[in-house]
């Protein structure tokens, strides 16, 4: 949910190329994490773990103008190095079709990466002193403030207006114009936060509401899941993270 | 989205651009990319909306469709636009252009290139396990879609969708994706068993002449070159 909806030219040129060899650097970690062994196997299993992300971002949830990326619920499927190199493909394929900047794929690849992996590992510690279900709940929550918060560390150090990288709300295109005063964009700022309704909240409320839907509707999805999965296969999840712990 | 339809675009399409080879189309879209970054004056950015929409007329394209897809990219940035109408037309208008360009030029990409083309050419820059992925990816998401567009009609069907009623969508919507989810994981297995079968060993064999030039490939390297000049001239 804490897709940058920024589009190309948003952010400036320095950060878009950082974004992308931080994230080719992590991609190359995330390779030689694989096992060597395993990775003939895996690899269909990235196909899946991409393919299912693609898809689950498709599905209409109804009036709520909001897409699932259920990257938690990967991270403890797939593990963190595959769920990783799976959210690069899904925002490759994504900014191919005009969903995204091609530019920005690094940096969003980051923000979405980081909820896969910290996710994992937020799951692998609590789920040994809670509920599988509630252990997900508490993991996409806490992962998601995460992400969020990298989400507006990017948008703030690279200039970009924060309300416009919120999911699915408005979008930020940085061009060359005159230099305004920190003053005056903090003025604009506060005027851009105003123009953003939703139902009676504007400005930071909205902004606030908009970010606490997104993440109650991820946790609760992300939770029936992994009760969904408890019932028919449990040991997709206890399997799972047993077998790495050892590892 | 519309993976689907873009891809029978990139497979049956019969313009120019679908006969000529990927790298002069790569590099069609890379001096498109560059001059749209580059560009901040409205006349250069109108230049290649002009050159983006001759090229899909061209190349026997739904530019009604191109057009509904570069929407989306278009909506986003218009309230940033707004803001900066307040202090230039043009400013405001060089911000949904420089969207709707990149947007279009990457759309006028994969509508003329079958993905497995792209992916091969990607392979030059990326790790094996990243390009394989993406190939499986594209194989299995027309599978898993049609899938879950079953799935959901049947859910509709038996009176499991409530557009008004989220919680109620939600909790379905969760049993849904973890059938799919399930569903998926088993066709990893079956797909990796006949792969290895049939001799896969962690490297999909890939189309070993995609980067051969074609006779047709002197109009997107023309028009590369072109882009790069007027848009400096302008």
């Amino acid at each position: 949910m804490s897709h940058l909806h920024l589009v190309d030219g948003a952010v400036p040129f320095l950060w878009w190329i950082l974004g992308y060899i931080l994230t080719i650097g992590i991609l190359m970690f995330a390779v030689t994490k694989i096992k060597k062994e395993e990775l003939s196997k895996k690899i269909p299993f990235v196909g899946v773990i991409s393919a299912l992300m693609l898809i689950t971002m498709s599905v209409p949830l109804g009036f709520l103008p909001f897409h699932l990326n259920l990257t938690v619920l990967v991270g403890i499927l797939g593990g963190p190095w595959i769920g990783f190199v799976a959210v690069f493909i899904v925002n490759l394929i994504l900014a191919m079709i005009g969903h995204g900047g091609i530019t920005v794929v690094g940096l969003n690849t980051l923000v979405i990466g980081t909820e896969v992996i910290a996710g994992y590992f937020i799951f692998k510690a609590i789920i040994k002193h809670i509920k599988p279900i509630t252990a997900a709940a508490v993991a996409v929550v806490i992962t998601l403030l995460i992400s969020t918060t990298l989400m507006a560390s990017i948008v703030m150090l690279t200039n970009t207006g924060l309300e416009y990288a919120l999911p699915h709300s408005e979008e930020v295109h940085e061009s060359e114009h005159d230099v305004h005063d920190e003053l005056h964009e903090h003025e604009e700022l506060e005027e851009q936060l105003a123009d953003i309704h939703i139902f009676v909240l504007s400005g930071w409320g909205a902004v606030i509401a908009i970010l606490l839907t997104g993440i109650v509707l991820e946790a609760l999805v992300t939770s029936l899941i992994i009760g969904f999965f408890m019932k028919v296969r449990p040991e997709m999840i206890i399997g799972n993270a047993e077998l790495r712990m050892q590892n | 989205m519309d993976i689907a339809y873009i891809d029978q675009l990139a497979n049956n399409g019969k313009g120019y651009l679908h006969k000529a080879s990927v790298i002069s189309k790569i590099l069609l879209t890379v001096s498109l990319m560059v001059s749209v970054v580059v560009s901040n004056r409205l006349i250069q950015l109108l230049f290649i909306f002009l050159l983006l929409i001759l090229l899909n007329i061209f190349n026997r394209l739904p530019l009604a469709k191109i057009l509904h897809f570069a929407a989306y990219p278009a909506f986003f940035s218009l309230v940033f636009a707004m803001t900066r109408f307040m202090y230039s037309v043009e400013a405001g208008f060089i911000v949904i252009l420089k969207a709707v360009d990149a947007a279009i030029t990457m759309i006028l990409l994969i509508t003329t290139t079958p993905y497995p083309e792209i992916f091969s050419f990607l392979r030059l820059f990326l790790p094996k396990v990243v390009v394989d992925g993406m190939f499986f990816t594209y194989r299995i998401f027309f599978i898993l879609l049609e899938k879950l567009q079953k799935t959901l009609v049947i859910i509709k069907l038996r009176g499991g969708f409530k557009p008004s009623n989220l919680l109620f969508n939600v909790k379905n919507l969760a049993g849904v994706i973890g059938v799919l989810f399930i569903h998926a994981f088993d066709m990893s297995e079956r797909m990796y068993n006949i792969y290895s079968l049939r001799g896969y060993e962690g490297k999909i064999l890939q189309e070993n002449r995609w980067y051969k030039l074609k006779k047709l490939d002197y109009i997107p390297i023309g028009i590369s070159i072109m882009i790069i000049a007027v848009v400096k001239i302008l």
